[in-house]
């Protein structure tokens, strides 16, 4: 797809799960995709 | 090979002399059969005539002696176009009739007999040739009765020459005709050949003469002549699509170069390597997304995805692609409906209807997005609709935008086609492409419509599988 269909997904997702909560839990890793992992390891 | 040779061995020129010679056999079989029979019919005639005769004369010795025979033989032998006669004594020697000489021994055979003869009245005239039937009589007498096969010899005769001169007419006429007719075809088929070694040579817009006539060697060339218009419009798009590849891709390319260039030219800090990178990868991924996009497109072309056909339900990969494109349709500003009921079986490949259908929605969403700033007026709808109609199913997506001008539209599906008003817009040019190839691959077609404002882009596809629900799902919910 040309949009950016996922980075919607994954901003709403974001805004779910890491909304007001430090740290984040969800990360984008650049050329790969996203992870879930716990931001203070 | 010379002109003559070549006259002799095209096909009609052989099929001419075949059939000469089959006809000429069956004329020579056909005219000797009825020689034959005619002159069998005067021969029998002949036979028949010397018979009744016979028998009248031993009927008249019976009753008067040699005497009376020789009397009556007389009398009949000066008769005009009379019979031959002769009646003569054991030895031999003539008592009556109008024989002169007959070949010797002809009187020591009974019955029938050919022999030469000359008559009484024409002594010193040539010999002619008789078919005579000697009988002896009772005391040892010969009694010679026969009539001159002359007239015989003459229709055969005529016969047989007319035969000879007709086969000599027909193998004259056939052999005429045949050079006549190889001569038309071969002028046709020397002019085919040179027009298509022209067309051999590099130029491609030529075609094979047709003369119009509709028959076999017109055929054959009107269809060669779709051929090149098929071919010539293959290469014209190869052509136009390597010229599109090749100039698309240059400018990203030159684009990439450049930033790499600058950043080692002025970029100072680790920070200005790190953004000069990342946008060099930016760059190459919208390079590597085209070149999978044509790639895809040229394998759905090549009929490669086949080899991965399957059964399965259209209306859930439209469910899947709606899920997909929500979020992003919402955040634009449409309002997003999706209506795919199903079932809507279709067998093909799965990935690419559901690449195809996702392109479709892509469009919409990059073309036909209201603008930003209108929160006070109503949300365009940007709707998704899945269902069977007929022995078709259909994939529609519809929108409230621009649309595609009439003039357009066949153009707009054509690879790197990128209307004016999607200049200014990211995009390959290819996305249309990539589903009116899928639509061609699994035997549908993609229709652009107007849908009054708006673009109704429609995949049909054929149906497959047990009969579902036949209604087409519309509407605007």
């Amino acid at each position: 797809p040309q949009t950016n269909v996922i980075d919607v997904h994954i901003s709403r997702l974001r805004s779910k799960i890491d909304k007001g909560f430090t740290p984040p839990l969800l990360h984008t890793i650049r050329g790969a995709g996203y992870m879930v992992r716990d931001g203070a390891r | 090979m010379t002109a003559l040779g070549k006259l002799l061995r095209t096909t009609a020129f052989r099929l001419t002399l075949v059939y000469l010679v089959l006809f000429a056999l069956y004329a020579v079989l056909l005219l000797g059969f009825f020689a034959l029979n005619a002159r069998r019919l005067v021969t029998e005639q002949i036979t028949t005539t010397v018979d009744t005769e016979v028998s009248g004369l031993a009927q008249q010795y019976e009753q008067g002696g040699i005497r009376r025979l020789v009397q009556v033989v007389d009398i009949r032998s000066r008769r005009p176009g009379s019979s031959l006669y002769l009646v003569a004594t054991p030895t031999g020697q003539g008592l009556a009739g109008n024989v002169s000489s007959l070949e010797p021994g002809t009187l020591g055979q009974t019955g029938w007999v050919e022999t030469a003869y000359r008559r009484l009245d024409a002594p010193e005239g040539s010999e002619h040739h008789a078919l005579v039937r000697v009988s002896e009589l009772p005391g040892g007498f010969h009694l010679l009765v026969g009539r001159d096969v002359e007239e015989r010899e003459r229709i055969y005769d005529i016969i047989t020459t007319a035969g000879r001169w007709s086969m000599a007419v027909v193998v004259v006429l056939g052999l005429g005709g045949g050079f006549f007719v190889s001569r038309r075809i071969l002028r046709r088929v020397d002019a085919i050949t040179e027009k298509a070694q022209t067309i051999m040579a590099g130029n491609l817009s030529g075609r094979l003469p047709v003369a119009g006539t509709g028959d076999e060697i017109d055929r054959l060339a009107l269809n060669v002549n779709a051929m090149l218009d098929r071919i010539e419009s293959l290469m014209r798009g190869f052509k136009e699509v390597s010229d599109n590849v090749a100039h698309d891709l240059k400018t990203p390319l030159t684009r990439l170069r450049n930033r790499c260039e600058a950043a080692l030219r002025s970029a100072r800090t680790e920070e200005e390597y790190r953004a000069a990178l990342n946008s060099t990868i930016e760059e190459s991924e919208q390079l590597i997304r085209t070149f999978d996009a044509l790639l895809m497109i040229a394998r759905a072309e090549a009929g490669e995805g086949g080899r991965y056909m399957a059964d399965f339900d259209a209306a859930e990969t439209a469910r899947g692609i709606g899920e997909l494109y929500e979020p992003v349709a919402e955040q634009k500003g449409f309002r997003f409906v999706v209506e795919a009921p199903g079932p809507a079986i279709v067998r093909g490949n799965r990935e690419l209807i559901s690449q195809a259908l996702a392109n479709l929605v892509d469009n919409a969403i990059k073309y036909a997005a209201p603008a930003p700033s209108g929160a006070d007026a109503a949300p365009p709808t940007l709707q998704i609709l899945a269902g069977t109609d007929g022995d078709h199913v259909v994939l529609t997506v519809v929108d409230a935008g621009p649309g595609i001008p009439e003039r357009d539209r066949a153009h707009a599906v054509e690879r790197f086609v990128r209307l004016e008003q999607s200049r200014s817009l990211p995009g390959s040019g290819l996305g249309l492409s990539l589903v009116s190839a899928v639509a061609h691959l699994h035997h549908g077609e993609l229709r652009l419509e107007d849908n009054g404002p708006g673009l109704k882009a429609t995949i049909i596809l054929p149906r497959a599988g047990p009969p579902g629900s036949d209604a087409i799902t519309s509407g605007t919910d």
